[in-house]
């Protein structure tokens, strides 16, 4: 259950995607989900769809990997769905007793499902084809303006790089440390919220303990390797747009556009 | 001419800071060490001698309380040569996995070299150098938790010759592995000394790593005890044994037979001279001559 | 015969089943474990050892195969496997990462608490444990969090003492400790295993501490259990061991080379001290032929 957290996780490959500029791909899904918000009908959420599948294709990754994705969520991709159909008023379809379906409600319910697993798969589309690494890096070049009123830019992409070179060391010790207390007769299947709260404690505090010994030995070792925050510092690798970038921005441009055409002029029908 | 070595640790005495009304105890006591460049020394101790807070003067993370240390000249206190101390004496710890910083092992070598301020281009040559000469260069690309121990430790290395130190030191970096990581690294440590002329530091409490080394110097108790020959230290056996600390197999064996009126050499260090000096004495009968 | 403590039965595991990371941590391992013998387990690191200690407690399902303890089938009714964590004891490595109590008194109980027991019976339990492993009766007030690691490892195999297993399971306790640290520990187990009778199972990366102290060797390879016996038959085997990579004891290796080079000497010597008595035998012995 612990080795299910999926979500952000890199799945290595050379294709077109993964080898666009992480500062472009984290630009592009903000504009992608812009769009799907912008997007009023269902022809015109149905290109924002489309476009997605494009990226996905060109990612070259099993489609397997779009419903992993979306599985974690169905239970909220569910629960919106039963929310909009009973609960957004209009013309009834349907009326049972108190119960009434309209077409509004449905409609909503629909575009509603389409924009949430287009969101998250759009950004699942960007963990699965940029290393967290990556991902870190861009964030920090692109907010390095904000350095400028004082926010600390570099030290947030520090702390995130190392969280995610620590979450899978600490997912193993978790584990470890749970086998130990069981191997002691702890219980943590039965008994009551407060008993398998309480049942929490012999893990939580050794890996709190452990976590802390961690981070003094990282800042140490860190330390032995002149680490003394951003100022002044260089980067390995350098990061530049290059022809693909531009093109990508270009396809999520139009994409943008055919989306307010099909807003403004596009038919009638399946609006909200 | 009285030329200066490349470490020098004078009288040096440490204490680590204690809480109001407790009466601060010595770590170090008086510690006079020296290391010259191209060395390969092991400093022996049992856990709690001070064998590690010594280590941690040698690249300035910790300034002695009395006495001074300097590395190439330069003193340890000197807050604004910092780092120019730190590049030259690198240091590896004991837990592989706390000290790798990023999530890709290329990254986690360019580290360094990044809070330098290397230019891009020569900090790429000089990751992939140092990942050739730890021989994990086809794994730049690997997440570190997806290696072993040995090489997580191989990495650690790289991360620190990629600064291209004149010494590495090295504080119990075998403690945690299996007896194949182990093997692993001391051949990297070994290979760092004899091929790249980098002077080691090699804190352990394995005796058949301190004896692959030129020189041991056993502290304990915060004090220097011993500090000469691989053989003229562990030719001590009872004083060893006295501090808590153990020889190699064969050391004590042929230092029994000494003891129980056998001609044989002094200090027996390896397997081979082992084998060679018993079976001098089964085939010769060495004791009627 | 001797009772058998623990056996399996065409015991193996596979990690991550039908997926591409699918691996068979251990492989059908059939062995029996006589009671009161004290076992030292090698093998690389990925040679199945640390999967097969779990399933001897139920820490781990067997994906096929049998456990039994004392007879019992672990298995048999799964709601009961907690009672077989409490006669199968399991230290594991760095024991000392999992201490979390106030007091060290509290975290040796811990284990004796989830048994359900009284406080009198805790108490004295409590007491037993800490005098095994050396802990006098001023440690017992203290946080664990302020000793040396020495000591916090002592308290963490105090705090699976104090269940008083029939089996006692160690993976490598001396891991990272210094020479006289490790020999303390040892000695503590030994005299444990001599005043108590129970079964003690030893992994170990040092030949030379199982060769000290172990009467019988359970060698693992590739998932699979390749060899068990009593220690001196297993040391006889040098030859096979060091192909498999595995550290035999130097002083092993001195005397296996000087048997190829022709000298008399015994096929199995694993300390210093027989190392020490055969040579003086074989000297005494050809001084007397001279004469």
């Amino acid at each position: 259950m612990l080795k299910d957290i999926t979500f952000g996780q890199y799945f290595p490959g050379d294709s077109i995607i993964h080898r666009l500029d992480p500062r472009m791909k984290l630009i592009l899904i903000v504009a992608y989900i812009v769009l799907l918000f912008v997007a009023d009908g269902l022809f015109s959420l149905l290109i924002g769809a489309g476009m997605g599948v494009i990226f996905y294709a060109l990612s070259k990754l099993p489609w397997k990997l779009v419903i992993k994705c979306i599985k974690p969520i169905m239970p909220i991709i569910i629960f919106t769905a039963v929310l909009n159909i009973f609960f957004v008023e209009g013309e009834p379809l349907f009326e049972w007793k108190f119960i009434s379906i309209s077409e509004k409600g449905v409609l909503t319910a629909v575009l509603m499902c389409i924009r949430i697993i287009c969101l998250i798969a759009g950004s699942s589309l960007l963990t699965y084809t940029t290393t967290p690494i990556a991902l870190t890096d861009g964030l920090e070049r692109l907010m390095k303006p904000l350095q400028k009123i004082k926010v600390p830019v570099h030290e947030l992409s520090m702390m995130m790089t190392i969280a995610l070179r620590f979450i899978p060391t600490l997912i193993d010790e978790t584990q470890k440390i749970m086998a130990a207390q069981k191997a002691r007769g702890a219980d943590m299947e039965s008994g009551n919220v407060i008993q398998k709260a309480k049942a929490l404690i012999p893990i939580l505090i050794p890996l709190f303990v452990s976590a802390f010994r961690r981070a003094d030995e990282l800042a140490l070792a860190m330390e032995c390797r002149c680490y003394h925050g951003g100022e002044g510092r260089t980067r390995m690798k350098q990061l530049k747009l290059s022809g693909k970038d531009f093109g990508a921005a270009l396809f999520v441009a139009i994409g943008f556009a055919a989306i307010i055409l099909m807003n403004m002029f596009g038919p009638e029908v399946f609006r909200l | 001419m009285s030329k200066k070595s490349f470490i020098e640790a004078n009288r040096i005495s440490f204490s680590y800071p204690s809480y109001e009304g407790e009466i601060p105890s010595l770590v170090l006591d008086g510690v006079d060490v020296s290391i010259e460049e191209g060395e390969f020394v092991a400093v022996l101790g049992h856990n709690g001698s001070g064998k590690s807070t010594l280590a941690k003067h040698f690249n300035a993370i910790l300034v002695p309380t009395e006495g001074s240390v300097s590395v190439s000249g330069i003193s340890t206190a000197e807050e604004a040569k910092l780092f120019e101390i730190r590049q030259e004496v690198g240091m590896v710890f004991q837990n592989p996995d706390n000290q790798i910083v990023a999530t890709i092992i290329e990254e986690d070598v360019a580290f360094a070299l990044e809070n330098l301020g290397v230019p891009p281009k020569e900090i790429r040559e000089r990751v992939d150098d140092a990942l050739k000469k730890v021989d994990m260069y086809d794994y730049r690309l690997h997440a570190p938790n997806q290696l072993s121990g040995g090489q997580k430790q191989r990495i650690a290395i790289a991360g620190i010759v990629a600064m291209r130190p004149k010494c590495v030191v090295l504080d119990e970096p075998t403690a945690m592995l299996d007896p194949k990581g182990r093997r692993e690294v001391m051949a990297t440590i070994k290979q760092l000394n004899k091929e790249l002329g980098i002077t080691v530091v090699i804190i352990t409490h394995y005796m058949d790593e301190a004896a692959m080394c030129d020189r041991v110097v056993v502290v304990d108790d915060g004090k220097v005890i011993m500090d000469s020959t691989p053989k003229e230290v562990f030719g001590s056996v009872e004083k060893i044994k006295e501090r808590g600390l153990d020889v190699p197999q064969v050391t004590e064996l042929c230092h029994e037979l000494k003891k129980a009126g056998f001609d044989i050499p002094d200090c027996v260090l390896t397997e081979e001279e082992c084998v060679a000096v018993l079976e001098k004495l089964l085939k010769g009968g060495a004791q009627n001559g | 015969m001797a009772e058998i403590i623990i056996k399996t039965e065409n015991l193996s595991y596979v990690y991550s089943a039908g997926t591409p990371y699918e691996h068979r941590a251990i492989d059908n391992i059939n062995i029996e474990i006589e009671k009161g013998s004290f076992v030292g387990l090698i093998g690389h690191t990925g040679s199945g050892k640390s999967t097969l200690i779990q399933h001897l407690n139920g820490l781990i399902k067997p994906t096929s195969g049998k456990v039994f303890v004392g007879g019992e089938n672990l298995w048999a009714n799964p709601k009961d496997i907690r009672k077989f964590r409490f006669k199968v004891g399991l230290v594991f490595q760095y024991p000392e990462h999992q201490l979390f109590e106030e007091t060290v008194r509290k975290d040796i109980a811990f284990g004796p608490k989830n048994m359900g027991l009284s406080d009198e019976e805790i108490e004295e339990r409590v007491l037993e444990a800490a005098k095994h492993t050396g802990l006098t009766a001023d440690y017992l007030e203290k946080s664990p969090f302020e000793l040396s690691g020495g000591e916090k490892r002592r308290v963490a195999i105090a705090g699976v003492l104090a269940m008083k297993p029939e089996v006692l399971i160690l993976d490598e306790p001396t891991a990272g400790l210094d020479p006289k640290g490790r020999e303390f520990i040892l000695s503590e187990i030994k005299a444990y295993h001599e005043n108590t009778g129970a079964t003690v199972i030893l992994v170990s990366h040092s030949m030379e501490d199982v060769a000290r102290f172990a009467s019988h060797v359970l060698i693992m390879n590739h998932s699979k259990a390749v060899m068990y016996g009593e220690t001196r038959e297993i040391f006889k085997r040098v030859d096979e061991l060091c192909e498999m990579g595995l550290e035999v004891p130097q002083i092993s290796r001195v005397f296996a080379k000087l048997r190829e080079k022709g000298c008399e000497v015994p096929e199995s010597v694993l300390t210093v001290a027989e190392a020490k008595d055969a040579v003086l035998k074989l000297l005494e012995k050809g001084g007397k032929d001279n004469a």
